[in-house]
């Protein structure tokens, strides 16, 4: 549904036809199973109360969590507090410049993440109040919601809001009927269906899951199955980030 | 808002498998279905799902097709939420929950870039390749919300693509190198040409409330539920588009109930819409 720019990039987008060799070898030496390296780093910015920068292959993502704070807009009494979620491509993340203002697919990521991110927090410790997550996709190399709701979580964490676990997602390309872990935008470009899932690891509870098309039952299991080990891995990296980050805000402290 | 008590009430009333007005968790409200039901479109249907009034228009247009698929057509999906349904789909509100309700529409029949493996069959709208192809506009309008949109949408847009026909259209080939092949479209509305849509899923709206699973949620019954999957499936049971929504967690024991929930309802559903659309434009009712 992207509504055309006028001008296009003066370079033609070759995409490459297959994204699988014959040996099983993805384009970028990866196995089908096999993640991208990935950098996660809490606390990338000194005045957001909590933040993450994340690199997932090409994609970066950067995100900043505000408050427990007043909404900005006014809404309705609510025990619960609410978690406010902005998703941003910056108009050079992509190859075809974006124009400026909201798209309906940032829109969309927007809730899609705050799906995400809501069944985490422990809403009901900030009523009557929100917190705002603004997440800028510096890069788009691929699954940028995935990378989008791992950074969030870890800058909730870095901010020091309750949550019940942190949640960390990973997502799934099905090309020519193959499985491939954590795509990039190539092979999702030339995907049939995909399926994301966003998961608190330790909780064992699904807070995302987005698919599209047609799959059956067994493939749909074998696709979570996938995502739920790519899920674990990722978990495994938060922890020792938002832990090392703790560390050494610590050393800091004893030093002053 | 619904009080505390009513809540419990309302979940009770889950857990042991007896709703509000009788039905079973996996029981949906009387459908109402009406196709061709707008002149100015390709294909119409009307809908009515207990309380929930839905009326689906498609148009085609002619448009050039994107460079990423030239031998397909283009489809778009919208969903606009009127007014008339209550004040507070005035406005922001409304453009915001009819512009997700419009992307899970379109999830649900999501193809390839190449414009294949959709529900829709893309290349079934392409013309001459690279240069014209039919744009496929479906648009929904919410008349009247009593829960469960999504899936009265979804109803309502597989029976309006079911009525969709595309005019013929024959083509002239270019003499000159320079000139353009020449279009003729068919005026004869008895010439057009039906869509073919069998592969179109249903979107079922399968929804947890502590132990219990259930489907076609009411206005109420939508505040007393932690999370809810809108599963879209076939005719066959196959599953085609998923997203969750809701601010709890589904653990993995739930997530394949629900999904089998929905593979089981969703054929059922599917052929109690497909015997309303072969009965035509008659207005038919029906009792799941």
């Amino acid at each position: 549904m992207a509504r055309r720019d006028t001008s296009v990039p003066y370079q033609p987008q070759s995409r490459p036809e297959a994204v699988v060799s014959d040996t099983g070898e993805r384009l970028d030496g990866r196995g089908l199973e096999e993640f991208r390296s990935a950098f996660l780093s809490p606390h990338a910015l000194s005045q957001a109360a909590g933040s993450a920068y994340a690199e997932c292959g090409k994609t970066k993502v950067m995100v900043g969590v505000y408050g427990p704070r007043q909404s900005a807009r006014a809404t309705a009494f609510s025990e619960q507090g609410r978690v406010q979620c902005d998703v941003k491509l910056a108009s050079f993340a992509t190859r075809q410049r974006r124009r400026f203002g909201q798209s309906t697919d940032e829109r969309e990521l927007s809730g899609l993440l705050a799906t995400a991110l809501e069944a985490a927090v422990l809403r009901h410790t900030f009523p009557k109040s929100c917190i705002d997550i603004y997440c800028l996709v510096l890069e788009s190399g691929g699954s940028e919601l995935t990378v989008a709701i791992t950074a969030a979580a870890m800058a909730i964490a870095d901010a020091g809001i309750a949550m019940a676990d942190v949640v960390t997602a990973c997502s799934v390309s099905r090309v020519a009927g193959q499985l491939l872990l954590d795509p990039t935008a190539d092979e999702a470009f030339r995907e049939d269906g995909s399926v994301l899932l966003a998961m608190m690891p330790a909780a064992n509870l699904v807070t995302q899951l987005v698919v599209t098309g047609e799959w059956s039952s067994a493939q749909m299991k074998q696709a979570l199955c996938l995502c739920m080990g790519g899920c674990l891995q990722l978990d495994a990296v938060t922890r020792k980030a938002l832990a090392s980050s703790e560390e050494q805000a610590l050393a800091a402290m004893r030093i002053e | 808002m619904l009080s505390q008590h009513e809540r419990h009430y309302i979940q009770q009333g889950m857990a042991q498998n007896v709703r509000n007005d009788g039905r079973t968790c996996e029981h949906y409200r009387p459908l109402k279905l009406e196709v061709g039901v707008l002149n100015m479109t390709s294909g119409s249907a009307r809908v009515k799902l207990g309380g929930t009034e839905v009326v689906v228009g498609v148009k085609v247009d002619i448009a050039t097709p994107s460079p990423d698929a030239p031998d397909a057509g283009l489809a778009y999906y919208d969903v606009e939420i009127s007014p008339l349904a209550g004040p507070e789909y005035l406005g922001y509100a409304g453009s915001e929950l009819g512009a997700s309700l419009a992307q899970r529409l379109a999830r649900s029949m999501q193809a390839g870039s190449d414009g294949r493996g959709g529900a829709v069959d893309l290349t079934a709208l392409g013309i001459i390749k690279g240069k014209t192809c039919w744009a496929m506009y479906v648009d929904a309008l919410v008349i009247r919300v009593d829960g469960n949109v999504l899936d009265a949408v979804s109803i309502a847009a597989k029976a309006a693509l079911a009525d969709t026909k595309l005019p013929s259209i024959s083509v002239t080939e270019a003499e000159g190198e320079d000139d353009e092949p020449e279009l003729e479209v068919d005026d004869d509305p008895s010439a057009s040409v039906r869509l073919e849509t069998p592969s179109v899923p249903c979107i079922v709206t399968v929804s947890q409330a502590g132990r219990s699973y259930v489907v076609d949620l009411c206005e109420e019954e939508e505040q007393c539920v932690d999370a809810s999957l809108h599963i879209a499936v076939t005719a066959q049971g196959s599953l085609r588009g998923i997203t969750k929504q809701g601010s709890s967690g589904i653990d993995l024991g739930s997530l394949q109930e629900m999904l089998g929930i929905a593979q089981r309802v969703g054929p059922k559903l599917i052929q109690v819409v497909d015997q309303h659309i072969a009965s035509g434009a008659a207005t038919a009712q029906e009792e799941d």
